[in-house]
């Protein structure tokens, strides 16, 4: 879909356009759930909050301005719904999960992971990853949700938390180095790679 | 290069490529002779390439129509008028076929090839047009009020210039006939005429279904051809709200007339209008996509919720706040306001 297809049909589900807005919800429906689901850490959480996320699309298109990229605006109303899915699962829960006002993740839980045997194999890595993400606080796992998952600069990044670039700078840090620490700390996680891969994957605008 | 650059995330923008090449440069090099900072560097990168990508992400089937029958209703002004001008713009149509198809000869009509429903202003018999709406469909009570309110206040003041009031066709004839369309300040020409129109420098409107242009005489050359305007395809039914053309005294006087200012004059619902528009509205604009070039302009075929918006976004606009005018776009915009198609 070319921007101009995409901007016609955000011109037409402003207008009140539901198919359009249909096929506006099909083409960003994976990247919404990518970060809601793992936001949340469950299927049917991150579902609620991808539906929440496209309600509030809907009924925000009208004052939508345009000042940002309308995919930039999604990820910024899927976010917020799964940050609001989570204070509802603190709320509700009586021993409660990370704090959403902890950017600290929880470093002294046990590991759930499985064995670090045979843990060179990617997917495993992976589902390590994935594990490990959860461990996180919110913030941390969503802003690295964000970069790594939704491949969004820290500029878009910023507009979206509502985060000057310094912060978000320092957030990313700070949550990468708790994910590498909660990786190593697991014994699951060597960080093998080709000598040649900083080269390879630095610059502006690598891996996007 | 600080040492502790690991914590405030320079190295991180370095990973994420968010540095320019000359502070990326001196990061590697930095990194070659920091094997704690070359181990960040590298398991950042495996981490990236084990993360979990969103093309992985499965969507439950059906999620996207699950959201669609889910979407609310959106919160609506009112528009009371419909419930008159669908059926007033039936009628009006149905006229214009009939005189069309020769059932109804126009006093003095020239034999020429039958207008469209859409470009058919009956232009010599309004008032059989208008007999015959009435004996089809009569007029409901709602338009009734609006048309006594008009007549009451002697046509100078729209009887409610609110956002949920739209004038109708005739009511914008009495309006007009008492000398409530000196509101309008200006024409420009419309598209392939050049030349103002009678009803034009009446501030009448050049048509509306037929009934206006009729009652002034005919403005072939101040009208649209809607049957020609592939802008038009998708129209849905319905009819265009009346309309006006306004006074083009000196175009030079007053370049920028607001929407704000002719909406509070009753200015109808078709305008063409010189707009000085900050970036907010201009998107607005360039975001509805069914316009196009004419001679006189751009012409923007808006619904009467995307009119709104628009005044809704220039209301209260502090155009002098845009210290750089470039920002400002200037444009001759037709605006016409269609019913919703939904």
């Amino acid at each position: 879909m070319t921007n101009w297809q995409e901007s016609a049909l955000i011109a037409a589900a402003r207008r009140g356009d539901r198919d359009a807005f249909g096929e506006l919800v099909r083409r960003y429906e994976k990247k919404v759930l990518a970060l809601t689901v793992r936001m949340c850490g469950s299927p049917e959480d991150g579902e609620e909050a991808a539906q929440e996320a496209f309600l509030s699309a809907w009924q925000g298109l009208p004052a939508f301005r345009g000042e940002a990229s309308f995919s930039t605006w999604l990820y910024r109303l899927a976010s917020n719904a799964a940050m609001d899915v989570l204070r509802r699962q603190r709320r509700q829960s009586a021993h409660g999960g990370p704090s959403l006002d902890d950017e600290e993740t929880r470093l002294e839980l046990p590991d759930p992971g499985p064995s670090p045997q045979g843990l060179a194999e990617q997917a495993e890595l992976r589902a390590q990853i994935a594990a490990a993400l959860s461990r996180l606080s919110p913030q941390h796992r969503q802003i690295l949700l964000l970069r790594e998952s939704g491949q969004l600069s820290y500029e878009e990044i910023g507009r979206i938390l509502s985060l000057d670039p310094g912060t978000v700078k320092s957030r990313i840090s700070r949550a990468r180095g708790q994910l590498r620490k909660i990786l190593l700390a697991s014994g699951n996680f060597s960080g093998p790679v080709p000598s040649n891969h900083t080269e390879r994957k630095t610059g502006r605008g690598d891996g996007r | 290069m600080r040492e502790d650059m690991l914590l405030n995330g320079t190295l991180d923008a370095y990973i994420d490529g968010e540095l320019s090449p000359e502070e990326a440069a001196e990061i590697r090099a930095l990194l070659e002779g920091r094997p704690d900072w070359n181990a960040y560097v590298e398991d950042a990168f495996a981490i990236r390439e084990a993360f979990p990508s969103w093309e992985d992400t499965e969507v439950p089937q059906g999620f996207a129509e699950s959201v669609i029958s889910a979407l609310p209703e959106r919160r609506r002004r009112p528009r009371r008028w419909m419930r008159w001008a669908m059926p007033l713009a039936a009628c009006l149509c149905l006229a214009a076929l009939v005189q069309g198809s020769g059932l109804l000869r126009p006093k003095g009509g020239s034999g020429s090839a039958p207008e469209t429903a859409l470009t058919a202003a009956p232009r010599e018999a309004p008032e059989e047009h208008m007999e015959e709406s009435a004996v089809e469909q009569p007029m409901p009570e709602e338009f009734m009020e609006v048309q006594s309110a008009a007549s009451a206040d002697g046509g100078g003041v729209r009887p409610e210039p609110s956002r949920e009031t739209v004038q109708s066709t005739e009511d914008w004839n009495e309006f007009s006939a008492a000398g409530g369309g000196a509101s309008a300040r200006k024409t420009v020409p419309s598209r392939g005429a050049g030349a103002q129109t009678p009803a034009a420098s009446e501030g009448l409107p050049r048509e509306s279904a037929g009934a206006v242009e009729s009652e002034n005489g005919g403005a072939e050359n101040g009208t649209y051809d809607m049957a020609d305007d592939n802008a038009y395809d998708d129209y849905e039914g319905g009819i265009m709200e009346t309309e006006e053309t306004e006074e083009e005294e000196d175009p030079e006087e007053d370049p920028a007339l607001s929407p704000d200012a002719a909406w509070e004059a009753g200015v109808p619902w078709e305008q063409e209008v010189d707009l000085v528009l900050p970036p907010e509205a201009a998107y607005l604009l360039s975001a509805w996509k069914e316009t196009e070039i004419l001679p006189s302009g751009t012409l923007y075929i808006l619904t009467d919720w995307e009119y709104s918006e628009l005044l809704d976004e220039l209301w209260g606009a502090d155009l002098g706040a845009y210290a750089d005018e470039s920002l400002l776009s200037r444009e001759r915009v037709a605006v016409f306001v269609w019913l919703d198609r939904d």
